[in-house]
């Protein structure tokens, strides 16, 4: 859905804007978010998160054909941002006091750090492709169990298949995905 | 929990997108946050009676304010500029005179043209205020936000701009052609609201965006008491960093050092040096420099 789209469909009613709109990114918004507070959140504080990016962009998004592009990377960056806003709150209240956030006296930063970042993304991709590979449903099935942390039960009414479908198939495919991620030097 | 995909936290964009191709959601969550946005947007239009409802139909009016603050804590996404960044970080540079407290009195007002949002934006700022004195990671990426949205006031963002509506201006270098803004009314609206995160001796740095004493074609210029805008014609830069690459050099009451390693559209990487100061209780960005330190720079 490009801006102009956006902005049509809002001019004759909000409401299906707002909806087609959340329809659009809501997948893409959740990833953002998740990505970022799986460690220190529950799943209601994730769901309130992308509700609250949503509403924001329902909100601020502008009708003055700025964006008449795409959306994506507008609603990206809104994302990315309360996300790290959000994992500040939630990493405060869990582990750390203020004395302790104030003692930030590291140096200036290194190519080496960038360098750490751009392997560890080189993992990433290795290990997205790897999963790509198992093709469907495992892939799916693989994420949501190891990654979302969903339970068997509920990736199989996702998927419209029996739990014990799931657990088998997550399990075998967890095991090729390790085979062929050992192949390439990397430890799941 | 499979810890070897704790991995995947932190991804890049990519790895983002890649990860929101697959199927994330079930309808039933699809259909809860969608309400919960609702019910939000709702709360935030403080229009309880005429409620937004799934069948409904209702105008409602954005507060100037709060588009702005909001505004200001996303980025913008439009093309992308590579010049005006390199232009910018040209004539952005560490002051030479060590730093100094500011004595100026802060301009901070949040105008409330439409609706009263005051108690809200109290709250809000209580909380804000409170994260940030204790977060001066927080602190940091806010201020990179403003940066982020400065740097591109050249190509029109966040100044309500309206490419429909010209003005052409002859110069001894051709025409020029400039955009209506709608958001300002003068080059010194825009100069105070900015004046909210970056000093009074930072943004002198800049009086080619507003004062035509200064250049014969400034960025704003009024014309027939309306302001508009020469909107460049180069792409965005986007500084992209996560919050691991924020390093905090030093951090007192009334002075803040950070550096950040950022990346560009172009997949150029920056180390962004940031020196900031506080100013009646705010902190504001006095200067920034940006050094390019991408592999193909040749040598």
């Amino acid at each position: 859905m490009t801006g102009a789209e956006y902005s049509a469909l809002r001019e004759s009613s909000p409401e299906k804007a707002y909806a087609a709109l959340f329809g659009n990114y809501c997948d893409y918004v959740y990833a953002i978010v998740y990505n970022k507070l799986r460690s220190v959140a529950q799943r209601e504080d994730i769901e309130e998160c992308v509700s609250d990016i949503f509403a924001d962009i329902f909100l601020t998004y502008s009708n003055s054909g700025e964006f008449a592009g795409d959306m994506k990377g507008f609603i990206g960056t809104v994302s990315k941002r309360r996300a790290i806003n959000a994992y500040h709150r939630f990493a405060s209240r869990s582990e750390h006091d203020s004395g302790e956030s104030d003692d930030y006296l590291a140096g200036v930063a290194s190519r080496t750090d960038i360098e750490s970042e751009h392997e560890l993304e080189e993992r990433r991709c290795i290990l997205l492709n790897k999963i790509d590979e198992l093709g469907e449903p495992d892939s799916t099935i693989i994420l949501q169990k190891y990654y979302y942390d969903r339970s068997s039960a509920e990736i199989a009414k996702m998927l419209s298949m029996k739990p014990s479908a799931v657990r088998m198939r997550a399990s075998r495919a967890l095991d090729k995905l390790r085979k062929t991620l050992a192949e390439v030097g990397i430890t799941l | 929990m499979e810890h070897g995909f704790n991995m995947l936290e932190n991804a890049s964009d990519k790895s983002l997108e890649r990860l929101s191709e697959r199927r994330v959601l079930t309808a039933k969550e699809k259909e809860r946050m969608l309400k919960m946005s609702m019910d939000k947007l709702n709360k935030m239009n403080n229009n309880s009676d005429d409620e937004l409802q799934v069948s409904g139909v209702e105008q409602y009016k954005r507060p100037k304010w709060y588009g702005f603050a909001t505004a200001a804590a996303s980025l913008l996404l439009v093309g992308g500029i590579v010049g005006g960044g390199i232009y910018l970080s040209r004539n952005a540079h560490v002051p030479d005179e060590p730093m100094t407290e500011v004595t100026t009195t802060s301009e901070t007002t949040v105008a409330t043209e439409e609706y009263d949002f005051s108690a809200e934006v109290s709250q809000i700022e209580a909380g804000m205020e409170d994260m940030l004195r204790n977060e001066p990671h927080a602190v940091a990426d806010s201020l990179m936000m403003k940066l982020n949205q400065f740097v591109n006031l050249t190509i029109g963002w966040n100044v309500g701009e309206d490419k429909q509506v010209k003005k052409k201006l002859e110069t001894s270098s051709g025409t020029v052609e400039y955009y209506r803004c709608y958001d300002f009314d003068k080059p010194e609206d825009v100069k105070a609201k900015y004046r909210e995160y970056f000093t009074e001796s930072f943004l002198n740095r800049y009086e080619y965006l507003w004062n035509e004493h200064v250049v014969e074609t400034p960025i704003f210029k009024v014309f027939d008491g309306k302001l508009y805008h020469r909107s460049e014609n180069i792409d965005a830069v986007i500084y992209s960093y996560t919050q691991n690459d924020i390093k905090i050099n030093s951090f007192d009451e009334t002075s803040f050092n950070f550096t950040v390693a950022c990346r560009t559209q172009d997949n150029n990487q920056h180390l962004l040096n940031i020196v900031c100061v506080k100013e009646s209780d705010e902190w504001k960005i006095d200067s920034y420099s940006d050094r390019l330190i991408s592999d193909d720079i040749p040598e």
